[in-house]
């Protein structure tokens, strides 16, 4: 064993220009193996997450409660708050659809004496121009772009935060009716710490927001009304349950707040009629009828999709041919290298080595180009990446499976072949 | 499974044709992603400056830009709803060059449409036609009671924002539809100044620039990353290999280049005679990998002249880069062979 390792330290020392580039190429081979493999994985990923939405309608739900003048009567009722709530929670967990929420409800921060980008404030995209008010003897007050959503929007969304956690079931329900925990936008990084405290003011009433975490940047949510919203300037709030109102003021707000989170999306593989009567249901058992489906929409995820798609072919095709070029020309690498030592058989064979001895030396050299780098990519890159480490190791071996059956095979034919008796005549 | 003298240049071919592949479909990928990024943000590209004009009585003329850089603006009409999609319209007019998106028939505006008393249109392919009338057989898109003859219709072979959009030359929409409407610029190098002056010919105008952030289908998958990497291992990977099969292909035609040598040939001749082979050889490789993209082009619909040099500039790219890197390695094996068949390596080796 011993004699093998120091044959092919030996051989790849004489040759080095040779071993080098064999050694460069496969290491090449293996680093755009690796790209290619995360490119097409994070492809992958975003491909499932998008396919489980793209089949989906748009159903968009809204009440006729303030447009009906007996109906306004109705919401005035001290019932109705437990109704819209009972109906809001009865969307949430007995409709047998994906109710999500998503609204842009904007929210008026007291940032202190933190100095607030115009970019953060509501309708700067769209040209308005806001500036500070004052707000109950307090100021300077902005109005923030925030965005609310229910936990079920959250999770079809694969929303994924970076620092800090995510929402858990227990932050969609307020308790103490003064705290919300937030996420922020990747945008807000510098400006918050998690844990940070922020002062603000939500349809009226005040509040103070929890910095949980930092949302991953160019994180996009959508519905049919807004086809296309990035996170990164936005607080983003949970969809919250208050506790019964205790004052006339705090049921005011709760109506309010109500009657938004009541108005969201069903996003439904089914057509228009099953989703109106698994609507009608949840209607009936929560005494809510003044809601109806306003229209049905196709997602926007159209162009999403398509650059997936297209990415993958594209992106499979390139990674097959990488393959063939670099196994085909490692592999005529180390054709070309044992051929040229066919000579050293001969002294080797003289000195009494069996033509075992010989091709267990042979392939401890291939083993050794190819195998090693292999390894060590497979530590590298579970030590720094660590994502689907068994795919990858399966992408790995493969490769070198490849190689070493391209490379090892034409030389054992050559070995079964090779007329040493000739060789030794010097008669090749 | 000797490999013979001329076994290895059909190696060398094989593997040649294989590299030009690489390059081919990369540049494919490169070219279809931009496309798809373009079309995904509207034909915006990716540092657009939107702006507001503030209060401007007379229309603007955008063709004064005081710049030599080619542009374009896109003013922002309006984004209807019909039928469940959203569609929006938008004026635009471009100077010199522009990003031209792939058309499903007709043609896109060229620099006659503009500033001409012209009114026409491109409409996406997806456009309903509640708002198309047809008059001795052109078709006319109406928008504000104004009818726009439709030149071309846009669309590629999925589905994008682009099938819904409307263009119309922005000299034929009306000044007062275009009062505080938001304005795109693309341009390469921003001629706004920081206090929001932008220079005229005749004189200046004073916006309001926003950041509104990047959009589109990279934004939303984080790609850009991976792309750069991916494009530096196809680089590596071209000049590894191009180096290993010359050096290879030279240490085959050792025996000849030696028996060349002995009948009194100069190694000037020789060199120049191999690498000349070599140089064809690689050249016919990939020019024929070139002439199969080009056709695969032409099966793709949204196939134009503006493609067609994308691509003819992606496929040049590649060419010199594997021909830089195979002229390195001839000329490097080529003395190292020559150095070892001359008395003096000889003896040493």
């Amino acid at each position: 064993m011993k004699m093998i390792i120091m044959e092919v330290i030996e051989s790849l020392k004489r040759k080095k220009i040779f071993s080098m580039l064999i050694l460069l190429q496969v290491f090449i081979f293996y680093g755009a193996v690796t790209i290619l493999f995360l490119q097409y994985s994070s492809i992958e990923e975003k491909s499932d997450q998008v396919s489980s939405l793209k089949s989906m309608h748009d159903y968009q739900l809204a009440d006729s409660l303030l447009e009906d003048r007996d109906m306004k009567k109705f919401t005035e009722n001290p019932e109705f708050l437990v109704i819209a709530k009972d109906f809001y929670n009865n969307l949430n967990k007995v409709l047998d659809e994906k109710y999500i929420y998503l609204f842009n409800q904007s929210i008026a921060v007291l940032p202190d004496s933190k100095e607030w980008e115009q970019k953060f404030l509501f309708g700067y995209e769209d040209g308005r121009d806001r500036s500070a008010f004052r707000m109950n003897n307090k100021e300077p007050y902005y109005a923030t772009k925030a965005v609310q959503m229910n936990e079920q929007a959250f999770k079809s969304y694969s929303i994924e935060v970076v620092k800090g956690n995510p929402f858990s079931t227990d932050d969609f329900i307020n308790k103490g009716n003064k705290e919300i925990p937030v996420l922020l936008g990747s945008e807000y990084d510098e400006k918050y710490q998690i844990g940070d405290k922020i002062l603000a003011n939500y349809l009226m009433k005040d509040f103070t927001l929890v910095v949980k975490g930092f949302i991953r940047s160019n994180t996009l949510v959508y519905n049919s009304q807004f086809p296309e919203l990035y996170l990164d300037r936005y607080i983003v709030m949970p969809a919250q349950v208050f506790p019964s109102p205790v004052d006339e003021e705090e049921s005011s707000f709760q109506k309010k707040h109500y009657l938004q989170l009541v108005n969201g999306h069903i996003f439904s593989p089914e057509n228009e009629f099953v989703v109106q009567n698994k609507l009608e249901k949840v209607k009936d058992i929560s005494d809510f009828y003044k809601t109806s489906i306003l229209g049905v929409n196709k997602l926007p995820i159209n162009f999403i999709s398509s650059t997936l798609q297209v990415s993958k072919t594209w992106l499979s095709l390139i990674t097959v041919i990488v393959f063939i070029v670099c196994v085909l020309s490692i592999s005529i690498l180390i054709v070309t290298k044992l051929q040229n030592q066919l000579k050293n058989i001969s002294v080797h064979l003289i000195s009494g080595a069996s033509m075992n001895q010989l091709l267990s030396y042979y392939i401890a050299e291939v083993i050794s180009i190819i195998l090693l780098p292999g390894i060590l990519f497979l530590i590298i890159y579970k030590l720094f990446v660590d994502f689907s480490l068994g795919s990858y190791a399966l992408l790995i071996i493969s490769c070198i499976l490849g190689m070493v059956l391209f490379s090892v095979i034409p030389v054992l034919l050559q070995f079964r072949k090779l007329e040493i008796s000739k060789l030794l005549k010097r008669t090749e | 499974m000797e490999i013979t003298t001329r076994s290895s240049t059909l190696w060398v071919a094989t593997l040649y044709l294989l590299l030009g592949l690489i390059v081919a479909s990369f540049s494919y990928y490169q070219v279809k992603q931009n496309e798809l990024n373009a079309l995904s943000r509207s034909l915006y590209n990716e540092n657009s400056i939107p702006f507001i004009v503030k209060n401007h009585e007379k229309p603007v003329d955008w063709s004064k830009i005081d710049t030599s850089q080619s542009y374009t603006i896109f003013a922002e009409l309006e984004t209807i709803k019909v039928k469940s999609e959203l569609q929006d319209i938008r004026g635009i007019y471009f100077k010199n060059d522009t990003y031209f998106p792939p058309l499903v028939s007709g043609r896109f505006f060229n620099h006659t449409d503009f500033y001409n008393n012209k009114k026409v249109a491109v409409i996406g392919k997806n456009v309903d036609k509640t708002n198309v009338t047809e008059k001795n057989n052109k078709y006319y898109y109406q928008y504000q009671s104004e009818n726009y003859e439709i030149i071309g219709t846009m669309g590629a072979e999925y589905s994008s924002k682009l099938d819904n959009t409307i263009l119309l030359n922005i000299d034929g929409v009306s000044s007062e539809s275009l009062q505080s409407k938001f304005h795109v610029l693309d341009i390469s190098k921003n001629p706004i100044t920081p206090d929001g002056v932008l220079k005229f010919k005749d004189n200046t105008l004073s916006v309001n620039v926003f950041d509104r952030g990047d959009s589109g289908s990279t934004r939303s998958l984080n790609m850009d990353v991976f792309h750069l990497m991916i494009l530096i291992f196809i680089i590596l990977i071209l000049i590894s290999s191009s180096f290993i099969f010359t050096y290879y292909w030279i240490e085959k035609k050792k025996t000849e280049i030696l028996i060349l040598w002995q009948s009194g040939i100069t190694t000037n001749q020789i060199f120049k005679r191999y690498s000349i082979r070599y140089f064809l050889i690689i050249t016919i490789c990939y020019l024929s990998i070139c002439l199969i993209g080009y056709l695969y082009l032409s099966l793709d619909i949204s196939w134009n002249s503006d493609v067609l040099f994308k691509y003819s500039f992606e496929y040049l790219k590649g060419l010199i880069l594997i021909l830089l890197s195979s002229a390195l390695s001839v000329w490097i094996s080529f003395n190292q062979t020559i150095k070892q068949i001359t008395l003096k390596g000889y003896l040493n080796k």
